[in-house]
């Protein structure tokens, strides 16, 4: 490890050299510098500690120690170090993070190990780790749920369980004064609130928009159901209804199999 | 050694930009930029303007160079532009075309 970040590689953008445009090649490449563009290159690629891409970067073996804005893909292994900063999904068949590196982003290890079972274990395992790494720093929260199903679903749950308590609290409410069914809107629209926050993800934000990298891929489906599913009102409509004969357990039964 | 160095088989697609050194032994398509040298190695190519305090030649410019110190065309550089630098060497077996421009 040591021997690989202070060997000069055959190629090198310096420390005050600005690439704008991408990069392709054969041959290894160490950027010091800032590339504002792709990089796709046969050989090794060394991000240095100054050096800072924002593009997608391919190669044989990627290590990052500086900051790249964009997705990794190595058909060997990703190498993030611990200053190194990664904002991009990740895709190679070894991932590596050191404690202290910031990595946000979907990961997907194991592309071309035998057998299935191994990589979604490996996926959850180095999420894990990103995540402990990144709590420290303090700017930045835990990423929200994305990733496939069956990656996150100690994730997923989450929400269900969230969405099913006001519905079972407004079941038992339902024989209750109509001064404490008006507060009850107020505490699920906070609810809501507080659910909606971790949904921006920073990614959305403006200022994170690398060349060629697309942030709504696999992303979207997720976000909108639970958008659709979760409208701030629904506790008033089921106030107004109220009047008309509502069986309490056939809305109960109805949304626990619509779910 | 330069500070920036782009092995044989490096292509850029877009500019080059630096304040240190720079050594091309690849391709870059597009400017080439540097507050200090500028080396243009054998076999390399660079399709666009090359600016630097002191800028070699040895491999192929398709572009106008600049330099504020000076331009130095070595045996088997191939220019086709404007040569724009106080002073100018072009040794035997360098190719040439343009305009030479020493008023700077």
């Amino acid at each position: 490890m040591s021997d690989e970040r202070t060997t000069r590689m055959s190629s090198v953008l310096g420390e005050t050299s600005v690439v704008i445009g991408n990069v392709n090649g054969v041959g290894d490449l160490e950027v010091r510098g800032r590339v504002q563009g792709s990089i796709s290159l046969s050989g090794r690629i060394l991000i240095a500690e100054t050096g800072v891409v924002l593009g997608n970067v391919e190669a044989m073996h990627i290590a990052v120690a500086g900051e790249v804005r964009g997705d990794l893909s190595a058909k060997d292994g990703v190498e993030v170090q611990a200053q190194g900063r990664v904002e991009g999904n990740v895709e190679a068949p070894r991932v590596g993070i050191e404690a202290g590196a910031r990595v946000r982003g979907m990961l997907r290890t194991g592309g071309e190990l035998p057998s299935p079972k191994t990589a979604p274990a490996a996926q959850t395992e180095t999420l894990e780790k990103s995540d402990i790494s990144a709590k420290p720093n303090g700017a930045t929260p835990p990423p929200p749920p994305r990733a496939p199903a069956h990656e996150t679903a100690t994730v997923a749950s989450r929400p269900d369980e969230r969405r099913n308590r006001p519905e079972e609290t407004r079941s038992r409410n339902e024989e209750r004064s109509r001064n404490e069914e008006r507060n009850r809107p107020e505490e699920t629209q906070s609810r809501n609130a507080e659910r909606k926050e971790p949904n921006v993800h920073p990614r959305r934000r403006p200022e994170f928009t690398p060349p060629n990298f697309d942030r709504t891929r696999k992303l979207k489906p997720a976000r909108n159901a639970e958008d659709t599913r979760l409208p701030d009102e629904t506790p008033k409509k089921a106030q107004r209804k109220k009047g008309a004969p509502p069986p309490p357990t056939f809305i109960k039964g109805a949304r626990g199999r619509a779910k | 050694m330069a500070d920036t160095n782009l092995g044989p088989e490096i292509i850029i697609d877009g500019n080059l930009q630096s304040q240190e050194s720079i050594r091309v032994d690849g391709r870059v398509i597009g400017r080439v930029d540097s507050e200090s040298s500028v080396e243009i190695g054998p076999g390399s190519s660079v399709k666009s303007d090359v600016h630097g305090h002191r800028v070699t030649v040895a491999g192929a410019v398709a572009g106008n160079v600049v330099a504020k110190e000076r331009v130095d065309l070595l045996a088997g550089a191939k220019l086709t532009g404007d040569v724009r630098a106080p002073r100018l060497t072009i040794a035997d077996g360098a190719t040439f075309r343009g305009k030479v421009d020493m008023d700077v």
